[in-house]
């Protein structure tokens, strides 16, 4: 019976190398190679174009004294040192606000919090408030730390607004980078006798440290590129000194570029396209200093 | 092999725990020496659900106790019991008493950390710290307040889990650059370190090549001179192998594991007390 069963199937095996539908399913193939370079290629020269263009109006503009110049009615003289200087201030309050807490959130969230219908509430709220338009934060802070607060148009007040809205996305950085340490580290430290806060300080934090450093950087990228907020809780327009402490008047880069392009000039033209090469520049550099900051705390955990 | 000529027979256990092991009546808790842990009336529930039932159970002194069973009987949730590390699921709910010589271990007033130091633990899957393997000895040490000799530490505890010889040049390479069975040594040594009193192994070899499996177990027998050891495994052989006690967890109807009999190795292997146990241990389960 089975050797019957087996004879059959033997002759009725196709013996031949036949292609089938196959040369169908390879076309395709291809052509869709083809459709996802093409979606590729269609980003990059976007991005190539407006980078060529804006260098192209920039070239004659970018010289040194317009880092170290004043703004001034005159485009030859015009520079960008306070709004460089503000932005400085700005990310640096910002940072300094905003990753300790939303770092320290994060870690309450993934390692102290119940699993509970308060706490997910809380996650979607947070979520949430990370698709909240920016200019929607500018008018909190002008509500809270403007009037209320008493700060008035200072680097603080402009500082702790920007920190309210990049918080929510520290925090969810945080949150998956937290959440993606083994549980199994964790269980080794608790079965060693680790409080809580030993096994999260020793060993999530260390782990899951270079994610999120990515996250945060990020995060402050898109707190140096904000105009809307700024311009709400105050950052002046013409600013012609630097701010020397936290309650002084400031302006920032993207402001000052923005001053720029309003003017009907081609000279401000130029200069607004050189504003936005330095304000990439310095966006590099942050990102440069992440990724080293990121390896060198890789460095430290040895996987 | 060498593992049977150095066992330890059940017959060295004294008093009241041979009494226990052999007769099912469980003495007074705290009552003998010989009893480092005893489980009375254990019973965990996860959420709703009657995960273990009605655990009665005296673990001997300087003796390897093993728990088999078929999956999902609760024999890892009973060990984890041991050192409360369900304390950390959140819908655990462990009751009964876990008495750890005359205290209550399972009690409100116990802080969990203090009972995983005398309670160490090894993990089915090895899991050693992303560090070096020096300060992977010495991390346990270090937050519970260690401040002698360090290097002495880490060759000791090296030694006992018979791995110094393989890394003593490379101290301060990363645990996890080490093989599978090393690693596993490496977080026997780890458990050392806080010279404790008991050590609960879950699955400790099942991740583990035979000749490594092999290694855990002969150091298992060692490391039994001078700690109480009790271990969770799927391989019935390797319980008739290194342990002293045998005890055999099955399931009921509605999925709730429970101890069916705790006996002395050789006495559950060749004459079980229970039809079911022998059933298991003879492969007509189910």
């Amino acid at each position: 019976m089975s050797a019957q069963v087996l004879s059959r199937s033997a002759e009725s095996r196709n013996e031949t190398l036949d292609a089938g539908n196959l040369p169908g399913r390879q076309r395709r193939s291809r052509v869709m190679t083809g459709v996802l370079i093409a979606a590729t290629g269609i980003a990059v020269l976007a991005l190539i174009a407006l980078l060529a263009s804006i260098f192209k109006d920039a070239l004659p503009w970018l010289r040194p004294d317009l880092l170290t110049n004043m703004p001034s009615r005159k485009a030859e003289k015009a520079g960008l040192y306070p709004a460089l200087i503000g932005s400085l201030w700005i990310i640096g309050f910002t940072a300094l606000f905003a990753f300790p807490v939303g770092i320290g959130a994060a870690i309450y969230l993934e390692e102290y919090a119940p699993r509970n219908r308060l706490t997910r509430l809380l996650e979607v709220n947070i979520a949430n408030l990370a698709g909240v338009p920016s200019v929607v934060y500018g008018l909190l802070g002008l509500g809270v730390f403007v009037t209320w607060l008493n700060l008035g148009r200072s680097v603080l007040a402009g500082a702790l607004t920007m920190a309210l809205l990049i918080l929510p996305v520290v925090i969810i950085a945080s949150r998956e980078a937290i959440r993606a340490v083994p549980p199994s580290l964790r269980e080794a430290a608790y079965g060693v006798g680790a409080t809580k806060w030993q096994v999260t300080s020793s060993h999530v934090l260390p782990t899951a440290m270079p994610g999120i450093l990515t996250g945060i950087i990020l995060a402050t990228s898109r707190a140096l590129g904000e105009t809307a907020p700024l311009i709400v809780v105050g950052a002046a327009a013409y600013v012609t000194f630097l701010p020397s402490g936290w309650l002084d008047k400031y302006t920032v880069l993207p402001m000052q570029i923005y001053e720029w392009s309003r003017r009907p000039q081609d000279e401000f033209q130029g200069l607004a396209a050189a504003g936005i090469v330095v304000l990439l520049a310095l966006l590099l550099a942050l990102n440069a200093v992440a990724i080293w900051l990121r390896a060198r705390s890789a460095r430290k955990v040895r996987w | 092999m060498s593992l049977t000529t150095e066992r330890a027979g059940i017959d060295q256990i004294t008093g009241n725990a041979r009494d226990a092991i052999g007769a099912g009546v469980l003495p007074e808790p705290g009552t003998d020496r010989n009893v480092v842990i005893s489980l009375r009336d254990l019973n965990v529930h996860y959420g709703r659900f009657h995960a273990v039932g009605d655990v009665n159970l005296d673990i001997p002194r300087n003796r390897i106790t093993a728990f088999i069973g078929p999956s999902g009987c609760g024999k890892s949730t009973v060990l984890r019991s041991i050192n409360r590390m369900n304390d950390l699921v959140p819908t655990a709910k462990v009751d009964g008493t876990i008495w750890y010589h005359d205290r209550n271990i399972n009690g409100r007033d116990i802080d969990p950390v203090m009972v995983r130091r005398r309670i160490g633990m090894v993990f089915q899957k090895p899991n050693p710290f992303p560090k070096s393997i020096a300060e992977n000895i010495l991390w346990g040490a270090k937050i519970n307040g260690f401040t002698g000799n360090k290097a002495e530490l880490v060759e000791s505890c090296l030694r006992r889990a018979a791995l110094w010889d393989e890394v003593k040049d490379k101290l301060d390479a990363s645990g996890l650059a080490l093989s599978g069975g090393q690693q596993q040594r490496l977080c026997i040594a780890r458990a050392l370190a806080n010279n404790p009193d008991v050590i609960l192994m879950d699955e400790p070899a099942s991740a583990l090549d035979p000749i490594s499996t092999l290694k855990i177990e002969d150091l298992m027998r060692e490391l039994a001179r001078n700690f109480t050891i009790v271990i969770v495994t799927h391989n019935m052989q390797q319980a008739a192998r290194v342990s002293d006690q045998t005890c055999f967890f099955s399931l009921n109807e509605q999925r709730m594991g429970f101890m069916v009999e705790a006996s002395p190795t050789t006495e559950l292997f060749t004459n079980p007390k229970d039809r079911r146990t022998e059933d298991y241990i003879t492969g007509r389960f189910g």
